[in-house]
């Protein structure tokens, strides 16, 4: 079990890393460049950016003096020892600043009457891209994940994602609770009475509301639940707070949620436990005299929940996009509205933060279901 | 991670083809799968057909905005006059034409303080043209009306300007004269309007009008007596009801300058028949209209049309991505497998949906983007289904023949393993357009889809939930569409998957 868990483990790294080096790559793909939105940058926001990403690299005067002029213009390559500027040092004489290595230049920094010590930055030359990738890397991996543009490079990504997770984390969790609370027994139910008229029902509306998606559900319920009866209110998310006045606006976002997936719980146990109680195994537990009700509980059931919490995957990774969809329509806080307004403004850094986010969520929760899976039925902890 | 991932669908994915006998007929015993086909199948030819529709059934464009129908409710009947649409009726043309000269002509009346001093009239075409006035043309049109002010004085239509009189005539008809006498003459003392006009009541004299300027028009119009009443009375039942009178309206709803400066194409200050852009027609907005006067249900019909359209082709983009790469993998040596089912493994951990909604901001919205993207998010379970089909019919005795005679494995793998796998791989394409319309929609509905005015049935829910506590139809419509599409497809995903799986039953 330790060595499924170890080999697990290393895979949501090597998927992790996956991901990080797809967005590099995707960043770096983009057409006329990553960061030529439709309005300029702020300087505070595009510095940081070209630390991060590391972009670009700044070439330093070797010698203290005063910037005559350069020889070169921003864009255009040059191979190694091609004099980039002339210096007039403090005794009068003049000095050549020579190329280190072939570059191309970025960015020239100073005007020219500049005094610079030496060490300065001259200019401001292109790196290559596995430079650019292990820094972006090594700058994610430490948790630096860049500033936001909409704050104008006063708030960094980590916070603003900082305040947003805990609350569409919290809608996740009591959406996910409600659904296995709600879909399994129901599930188990109607699989202990097969053709009965609540089974025909339960299984034709299971049908129905999974085929609605929260994307139909949320708007809809708003409008009957929130509007047209008033029942419940909307709007205001006070995370992880539990008193009934906290609670009630959290009611419709996470029962919305929920709805899909207790159907997709409920079809599943009732299809899992009815394929089990035919097995040999649960009949041997019958011939040993054993009531129908431990009969169910702690044999059959224990079968039948595998392929339940094997689709916790999928559902993870389904309730992340449902929950973007809930948190727009009622007005929750959390990560997917931060997601989806940085998506509209082209805020780079945010999106690139909460997909990485959103990938190391995934891929935890992935985890946690395969260990799962394998406590549930020892088959499945040999190697695939 | 496992065949777990799908497991409503890991039946499919199980080796087994269709099972022999009449594969359709076996598919739709039963009356769920057939209530899904028929709604399947109504839903793919509507939008086949949404153009011809809103062209000749409905008489909107999806993109038609109509200011005087904005949020009309679902059965409103308006005529639009925004953008009159030519409806082939002569007649109409001859009503307003009254000197029977073929034209409905215009004519300046000069305005002495302007025309008295050509440099006034200068100022104020440069005035009314702005600094790019030299580039001025007829087709810009918008000014001419101005222009001609400017030059010589005021444009004068008496043909038209009749119209809007006679509208006057036909919006205070039943107010004036419904005496609620049904089909009889009216009694003097019956007080209660019925709603409806009979030829009695109908004003046949032109004393009834106080107004001269009205009565002026509904003369020259023709517009009274029996033979007047019978043009109205549109169903001949002797009645001539709201509707009915409504529809008549239509023909002067125009405001003369308004048509003259529109569709005055060669600039001679007089409309011919060619150029008549035929009269405003009664529509119904049988779903309502949004906030810009759009009928709904031509944009429904159109959003399907894209909907169902990216589902289809990001189907196929996942096929054909699914059935090289399971393929492949299912043909190879074990080394190769076991890394390509890596891969593959890795690729399911990804937040596919979010890597999308990246891919979209880096490289623009747009449709070709979305279904490409769309389809490369689904091919994964594709690819693991015709792998695991590819391994299991790789060892049947036919396949292993095929091999001990010689033949390479591109050849027996296209002449021999994939014939026999087509049917669970094209229904598993099949059932996963569903889960690419709701991702559609998901993704416009966040506004990272399709883009507006193009219409697809996220960006109509998304523009219902905005309105949705007071106009509660322009939700109702697009959500409807699209849990019907869905579930009618899941009921037939559910039959076939009980088909293909050989356990079942």
């Amino acid at each position: 079990m330790t060595a499924f868990v170890l080999r697990r483990l290393l895979q949501g790294v090597v998927t992790l890393w996956v991901v990080a080096s797809l967005t590099f790559v995707l960043v770096r793909l983009t057409p006329g460049g990553p960061f030529d939105g439709a309005k300029p940058l702020p300087d505070a926001v595009r510095a940081h950016l070209g630390r991060s990403f590391g972009l670009a690299e700044a070439v330093p005067s070797p010698v203290a003096g005063t910037l005559d002029h350069f020889q070169v213009h921003v864009g255009q390559s040059v191979s190694q020892g091609t004099v980039l500027a002339r210096l007039r040092l403090s005794d009068g004489s003049e000095s050549l600043v020579r190329a280190p290595r072939d570059l191309t230049i970025v960015q020239l920094v100073g005007q020219p009457g500049r005094v610079l010590r030496a060490g300065d930055v001259l200019l401001v030359r292109e790196t290559s891209w596995l430079q650019q990738y292990l820094t972006t890397l090594t700058s994610w991996a430490s948790g630096d994940l860049g500033v936001t543009y909409a704050s104008e490079g006063s708030r960094t990504v980590v916070e603003q994602l900082g305040d947003a997770a805990p609350v569409s984390l919290e809608l996740a969790l009591l959406a996910l609770g409600l659904a296995l609370l709600v879909g399994v027994p129901l599930g188990a139910w109607t699989a202990l009475r097969p053709r009965s008229w609540l089974d025909h029902v339960t299984t034709a509306a299971a049908l129905a509301v999974v085929s609605m998606s929260t994307l139909v559900l949320a708007p809809v319920l708003l409008v009957v639940f929130g509007v047209w009866l008033q029942w419940l209110p909307w709007g205001g998310w006070e995370p992880f707070a539990f008193s009934w006045e906290h609670l009630q606006p959290k009611i419709l976002p996470v029962a919305t949620l929920a709805l899909v997936y207790a159907a997709w719980f409920a079809r599943l146990t009732r299809a899992g436990l009815l394929d089990v109680l035919g097995e040999p195994w649960v009949r041997a537990a019958r011939a040993r005299g054993l009531t129908e009700r431990q009969v169910v509980l702690r044999h059959a059931l224990r079968g039948a929940l595998v392929p339940v919490v094997a689709f916790l995957g999928p559902a993870v990774a389904g309730l992340a996009a449902g929950s973007v969809v809930v948190e727009r329509v009622f007005a929750v806080p959390g990560m997917g509205d931060v997601f989806v307004t940085a998506a509209l403004n082209r805020d780079l850094p945010l999106v690139l933060g909460a997909v990485l986010l959103y990938a190391a969520g995934l891929i935890l929760a992935n985890l946690a279901v395969d260990v799962a899976c394998a406590a549930l039925d020892p088959r499945l902890r040999r190697a695939p | 991670m496992s065949l777990q991932s799908l497991p409503t669908l890991a039946a499919l994915i199980r080796p087994g083809t269709l099972p022999g006998g009449r594969p359709l007929a076996r598919l739709l015993r039963g009356p769920a799968a057939r209530i899904g086909l028929a709604v399947c199948v109504t839903m793919a030819l509507l939008a086949q057909a949404a153009p011809w529709i809103s062209a000749f059934v409905l008489g909107l464009s999806p993109n038609e905005q109509h200011l005087s129908a904005s949020f009309a409710p679902p059965g409103t009947r308006v005529v639009g006059r925004d953008h009159p649409a030519y409806d082939g009726d002569a007649t109409a043309f001859r009503q307003v034409d009254l000197d029977g000269d073929g034209l409905l002509r215009c004519r300046v009346v000069p305005d002495p303080t302007l025309s008295a001093s050509p440099q006034a009239a200068r100022d104020l075409l440069g005035r009314v043209l702005g600094p790019q006035g030299a580039t001025w043309s007829v087709a810009s049109r918008v000014p001419l009306q101005a222009v001609m002010a400017a030059f010589a004085g005021e444009v004068h239509c008496p043909e038209l300007d009749r119209l809007v009189p006679a509208e006057r005539f036909y919006a205070f008809l039943l107010d004036d004269f419904d005496r609620g006498a049904g089909r009889t003459p009216p009694d003097p003392a019956a007080p209660a309007p019925d709603g409806a006009l009979n030829v009695h009541e109908y004003p046949n004299k032109i004393e009834s009008f106080t107004d001269p300027v009205t009565a002026r028009a509904v003369q020259d119009l023709r517009l009274l007596g029996p033979a007047a009443f019978a043009r109205l009375d549109a169903d001949g039942d002797g009645l001539a009801t709201r509707d009915e009178i409504a529809l008549a309206t239509r023909a002067s709803l125009f405001e003369a300058a308004d048509l003259l400066h529109r569709h005055d194409d060669n600039g001679d200050l007089s409309i011919s028949p060619a150029e008549f852009p035929g009269l405003p027609r009664l529509r119904t907005y049988w779903l309502g209209a949004d906030q810009k006067g759009r009928d709904v249900l031509a944009r429904l019909l159109h959003g399907s049309r894209v909907s169902l359209g990216v589902g289809l082709l990001a189907a196929l983009v996942a096929l054909m991505l699914g059935v090289s790469y399971g393929a492949l993998a299912g043909i190879a040596g074990r080394r190769w497998d076991g890394l390509l089912m890596r891969v593959l493994d890795v690729l399911y951990g990804l937040p596919f949906l979010f890597v999308i909604v990246l891919l979209l901001v880096l490289f623009g919205r747009s449709t070709l983007h979305l279904f490409l993207a769309l389809g490369a998010l689904s091919w994964l379970s594709m690819a693991r289904l015709v792998r695991a089909q590819v391994r299991s019919l790789r060892e049947q005795p036919f396949v292993q023949a095929a091999v001990a005679a010689g033949i390479g494995p591109a050849r027996i793998l296209w002449r021999h393993i994939l014939p026999h796998a087509w049917g669970p791989i094209l229904a598993f394409a099949l059932l996963g357009i569903p889960a690419i319309v709701l991702e559609e929609a998901f993704l416009s509905y966040l506004g990272l889809g399709v883009q507006s005015p193009q219409a697809s049935w996220g960006t109509l829910i998304a523009e219902g939930t905005r309105v949705m506590t007071l106009r509660p139809w322009l939700l109702l419509a697009p959500t409807l569409a699209l849990a019907v599409t869905s579930w009618s497809w899941n009921l037939l995903g559910d039959r076939l998957r009980d088909l293909l799986d050989p356990k079942a039953k």
